[in-house]
């Protein structure tokens, strides 16, 4: 829902300045801004040598419906990680007022375009399948993710898992999705409605991966508008989207409306995958083996050559 | 309990100053006197939503017991969301402030924050149970022209979020000025679906700004219908909190 500060208004908090919650008394130290949103800010903060994730916000609803729902998915789904862990929820006294906060773990990761980036195209389905085992368990509690973008998924760089953070979209089954994000939103596209079902989840995953094969299109559509027959000429005719021809047009008839069925259409794509892989880790271990050598072998000169001076 | 409730609101979409008729702000307050509540969405670029036109659309606002914003052309969907469903929660919670008051000697804000969260989900479910009926008033003046895209966009937009509502909703469009001159005129009431092809023809951008008559004639529209309610809900007892409403 909405926020009531108006857009260009100052952070709620400054990096360094300590706060304490009006009713827990306890104290976090502001380390830093991680994102700011429609729903409010998000702060790094630190408390007894331990490093946490802020969210603060004007609106107390907000605030509260949001930690609950992470509450509630922690205690089904102890250890499994479906959002990040909570540890406070509190008011504070801040120079614009009164405003409403809380804890939760920091995510450490990196946005998935730059992880792709890095470490190449062929990681997009391992990334969505990820995100399909995640969907999965939500909706099991009733609840659709909502809002899921990219700006929502942090990815560990060295584990290459995915997580997901803002839960402000996450909606009971049968109502009207909270919180959404124009490209990702069927109902935009005139491709169904806005309420809060498994198949929106689905749509939402399938506009994440051509956002991620195709990032340019977006901004296309910016210009145009939602256009959704012109979105799938452009899929069908550009080769980036070659092995994911029969995922969407899946998407496009209706046989792909649940997760279980875009993982079935994402596994072949996700073996490819773990073949290209395989190639570049052996590549990189070749290449080690060699540069090893090299190293050895110039160190052992050096060795000669010296031992050449002490001899002569 | 609030499926008995009808939540009446005027949605003013507008990028400038009213220049016509009767003043705006005293429109507003008479719509609040009904139990009207008046949101506003002043847009900037490119209009000239100056100062003196920012003032207003607060001023207007407040009168009518609504929320303002003042937003870019593109965040003009989402915006129109919002200010809906605040205004329809902002409205329960009131009403749940007050019965707290009565009971516990607090409003929700005073309540710790973990309690507070239980009365905020009731309120969610109530805001999205109750019914609304409601009035988009669109500014039409000539600085609009090249926004109007947009503001049909955002009514479609804003129909595909009332679809999903549990409640019920009727909604009716009203352009200022008119389209063949006069003040106001009725694109879409209340019985009719807005058809946006139709929209897309009857909003042409001319004229000046008569941002009060355009605000009387819907609260005249909406002091007038009633959403049906079925008749077989027996009456649970809590019609005096539905008195604070409407
Ligand atoms: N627990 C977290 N750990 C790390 N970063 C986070 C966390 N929660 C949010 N963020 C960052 O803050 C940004 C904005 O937060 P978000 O909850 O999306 O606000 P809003 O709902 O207002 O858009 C996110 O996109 C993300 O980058």
């Amino acid at each position: 829902m909405a926020t009531w500060q108006p857009t260009w208004s100052d952070p709620f908090f400054q990096k360094g300045q300590v706060i304490t919650g009006l009713w827990n008394k306890k104290r976090y130290r502001i380390d830093g801004m991680l994102g700011s949103g429609a729903n409010g800010e998000v702060y790094r903060v630190s408390s007894e040598g331990q490093s946490y994730a802020l969210k603060v916000s004007a609106q107390a609803p907000e605030i509260s419906l949001e930690h609950k729902i992470l509450k509630q998915l922690q205690g089904v789904a102890r250890g499994s990680d479906l959002g990040p862990l909570i540890f406070d929820l509190d008011d504070v006294q801040t120079q614009r007022g009164k405003a409403f906060f809380y804890v939760m773990e920091w995510v450490q990761g990196t946005d998935l375009p730059d992880f792709l980036q890095k470490r190449g195209p062929h990681w997009t389905p391992v990334l969505l399948l990820q995100l399909c085992t995640y969907l999965e368990r939500l909706h099991k509690q009733g609840y659709c993710f909502g809002d899921l973008k990219a700006e929502n998924c942090l990815v560990n760089e060295d584990r290459g898992v995915v997580r997901l953070v803002d839960f402000g979209g996450v909606t009971e089954f049968g109502r009207g999705v909270k919180e959404y994000t124009e490209w990702y939103d069927r109902a935009w596209w005139g491709q169904g409605s806005r309420l809060s079902e498994e198949s929106y989840d689905v749509f939402a995953l399938s506009m994440l991966a051509v956002q991620l094969i195709a990032p340019e299109a977006r901004k296309s559509v910016q210009q145009i508008g939602p256009n959704y027959s012109l979105l799938k000429k452009a899929i069908v005719s550009d080769p980036r989207f070659e092995n994911w021809r029969g995922l969407f047009k899946g998407v496009w008839d209706g046989r792909i409306r649940t997760v279980a069925s875009l993982r079935e259409a994402l596994s072949p794509l996700v073996k490819r995958s773990v073949e290209i892989e395989k190639k570049i880790k052996s590549k990189q271990k070749r290449r080690r083996d060699w540069t090893d050598w090299l190293l050895l072998g110039s160190a052992a000169v050096l060795v000669l050559v010296f031992c050449q001076f002490l001899l002569f | 309990m609030w499926k008995n409730v009808t939540m009446k609101q005027i949605l003013l979409i507008t990028d400038g100053c009213s220049n016509r008729g009767s003043n705006p702000v005293e429109a507003a307050t008479f719509a609040r006197k009904l139990g009207i509540a008046v949101n506003v969405v002043g847009i900037v670029d490119g209009g000239d939503l100056n100062s003196a036109g920012r003032q207003e659309v607060q001023a207007i606002a407040e009168a009518g017991g609504g929320v303002s914003r003042i937003v870019e052309a593109r965040q003009l969907a989402m915006t129109m969301q919002m200010v809906t469903k605040h205004t329809v929660q902002m409205t329960i919670q009131q009403v749940v402030n007050k019965e707290l008051r009565q009971l516990m000697g607090t409003d929700a804000d005073g309540l710790p924050p973990e309690k507070r969260s239980d009365v905020a989900e009731m309120v969610d479910k109530l805001g999205d149970e109750a019914a609304l009926q409601l009035v988009v008033v669109i500014d039409t003046s000539a600085s609009m022209h090249d926004k109007l895209p947009t503001v049909r966009e955002a009514i479609r937009d804003l129909k595909i979020g009332l679809d999903v509502r549990k409640g019920q909703h009727q909604a009716a469009i009203l352009t200022f000025p008119g389209q063949q001159g006069e003040d106001v005129s009725v694109v879409a009431d209340f019985t009719q679906q807005a058809n946006l092809v139709d929209l897309m023809n009857a909003l042409r951008a001319n004229g000046g700004t008569p941002t009060g008559p355009a605000i009387e004639k819907a609260t005249r529209m909406l002091s007038q219908q009633l959403i049906e309610r079925p008749a077989n809900r027996e009456d649970d007892g809590d019609g005096d909190m539905a008195a604070y409403v409407v």
